[in-house]
């Protein structure tokens, strides 16, 4: 869901990030590597924002109900 | 604290980008917790003994400092980068309510004013378009999806805040629902507890959006991604227009005209949501069919609405227009008024109905707005130029209450009215609605004579 590409190196840091190694090869875009960040992050951030929003969505839901029943 | 300069943050190559829509979501939803004030407003009433107008200001001065701070500060944003400016809101934002707290320990309600309403104030404009610009530059594909993203978050942000701060409130006040009964209201130094409870809990909730915002390289675009297939639509524009040209445009002040009369007539219904809902669903005999605790659930229905307006019509955007979808918002809202006006109260399924879709508009119309001004004027100061355009909502914060508590005074007292004592306000909105679709109809491709000269873009980046 997330590859990416660049034209140049301009501003990388790099830090230990994967696609170092393409960028010590002239000629090749050093962003033009698979995104391999890993997996564990991103689900960590979606659940830091998203539990608490089901959390607020379930609640009013639970006060909606009282709009028809 | 170099660690905060836009240098420090430029994602390396292979960054995941799915990261930051999380990363900005923890700043909008913190701050939309400036939409759940109504938890604490009686305890607070009854605390500093003062009026609900008096306490109302407190939301009022907030709002209008989100406007103000967004414009004053969107530039220096916009050169600073999201990270730096997210810990500047951050900071604001709990500090606010630190400062709030102390107000309400020692009864000095300009300490609440200052505390929450300037000082939060300031941290709700900064951390507002913090994020937003950034999203877009890492979402160039889907630009309306990446705002609808975050600024769902600020909509969703009070449907969070509200239950968990009842939660906070009897928890400090030792709750005890045989003893205090359905009529108990949270005491003082309770409401002060959840002050600073929230600005330690916010503050670190923030830190974790400013730890994992990033910006992407310059000139990197998503593999696969032709920007030339943007440019296919001719209300898209490849050039960039600074903040100072921007306002200088017609399509500019057209787009705040737009925003401004959405929002006042979204405002037309949120402000009175309650009573109104009461009172369109009032017998011959004066009682109402609609108790408080449903009245209730229509609020909640509507904060869902809000909140997934801003996702759905904001994405939406992205497949049939920005400018169509602002005459939907405006042509099919004027529609959905009128209808809501005169057969409102016929059926409960109608009203709601009507009004659920109403107020999606008006989120939506948040969330697409910075999508429309990258359309228009390119993302060389989208932020900033966003910040200008928050202040047709301070505007209307003032202008919307205004209309419509003026119009029904004239008619009765909300809570004790009929369907029909309402025509006079909603009719308002359908002009409104009106005059803003005619608005949207006029706006075109901003002029070359707008546009930087690649020399200065150029040395932009470079000091960027």
């Amino acid at each position: 869901m997330s590859d990416h590409s660049h034209d140049d190196s301009a501003g990388a840091s790099g830090n230990g990030a994967p696609g170092n190694s393409a960028s010590r090869v002239a000629n090749v875009d050093p962003y033009d590597v698979p995104t391999t960040m890993a997996t564990g992050r991103v689900i960590f951030g979606w659940a830091l924002v998203g539990v608490p929003l089901l959390y607020g969505v379930i609640t009013t839901l639970s006060k909606v109900g009282q709009l028809f029943g | 604290m170099n660690w905060l300069d836009r240098s420090r943050s430029i994602a390396p190559p292979g960054f995941n980008r799915w990261l930051i829509p999380p990363a900005a979501l923890a700043v909008h939803l913190c701050i939309g917790q400036a939409y759940a004030t109504s938890v604490y407003k009686s305890a607070l009433i009854g605390h500093l003994e003062v009026s609900q107008t008096a306490i109302g200001v407190i939301f009022s001065i907030a709002i209008v400092m989100l406007g103000l701070s967004a414009a004053i500060m969107g530039t220096w944003v916009e050169r600073s980068g999201p990270r730096k400016s997210m810990f500047v809101a951050a900071s604001f934002w709990g500090v606010g309510f630190l400062v709030g707290a102390a107000g309400i320990f020692t009864s000095q309600l300009w300490l609440v004013y200052l505390g929450y309403g300037v000082i939060g104030g300031i941290g709700l404009g900064i951390g507002y378009i913090s994020p937003v610009s950034t999203l877009m530059k890492w979402f160039p594909d889907r630009p309306g999806m990446a705002t609808g993203m975050a600024i769902m978050g600020f909509g969703g942000g009070a449907l969070i805040a509200s239950p968990m701060s009842t939660a906070l409130l009897k928890f400090f006040d030792g709750f005890d629902p045989a003893v205090d009964g359905a009529n108990w209201v949270a005491s003082g130094s309770s409401v002060g507890k959840l002050f600073l409870t929230l600005g330690i809990l916010y503050f670190a909730v923030m830190m974790y959006g400013v730890a994992n915002i990033r910006v992407p390289a310059e000139s990197w675009k998503p593999r696969g991604w032709n920007p030339s297939s943007a440019k296919s639509n001719a209300m898209v524009t490849t050039a960039h227009v600074s903040a100072a040209n921007a306002t200088k445009t017609r399509s500019f002040w057209l787009i705040w005209a737009a925003l401004f009369v959405n929002v006042t007539a979204g405002i037309g219904i949120l402000e009175q949501a309650s009573p109104m809902i009461q009172d369109f669903f009032r017998g011959a005999d004066g009682n109402s069919a609609v108790n408080a605790a449903v009245a209730a659930g229509f609020v909640g229905m509507l904060s869902i609405g809000n909140m997934a307006g801003r996702f759905v019509w904001s994405s939406t955007s992205d497949v049939i227009g920005r400018k169509r979808i602002y005459m939907v918002y405006l042509g099919v809202g004027a529609l959905f008024y009128t209808v809501l006006a005169f057969f409102g109260g016929s059926s409960m399924l109608l009203f709601v109905a009507m009004a659920v879709v109403i107020i999606s508009f008006y989120g939506g119309s948040f969330a697409t707005a910075p999508a429309y001004l990258k359309d228009l004027f390119g993302t060389y100061q989208v932020g900033a130029i966003h910040g200008r355009l928050l202040t047709a909502w301070s505007a209307a914060g003032i202008a919307g209450p205004l209309i419509v508590n003026g119009l029904l005074d004239a008619q009765g007292k909300p809570g004790t009215m009929n369907a029909h004592n309402y025509l006079p306000v909603l009719l308002s909105m359908v002009v409104l609605l009106i005059i803003g679709f005619i608005a949207t109809t006029m706006i075109k491709p901003v002029a070359s004579k707008y546009h930087e000269p690649e020399s200065a873009l150029a040395s932009a980046t470079q000091e960027a």
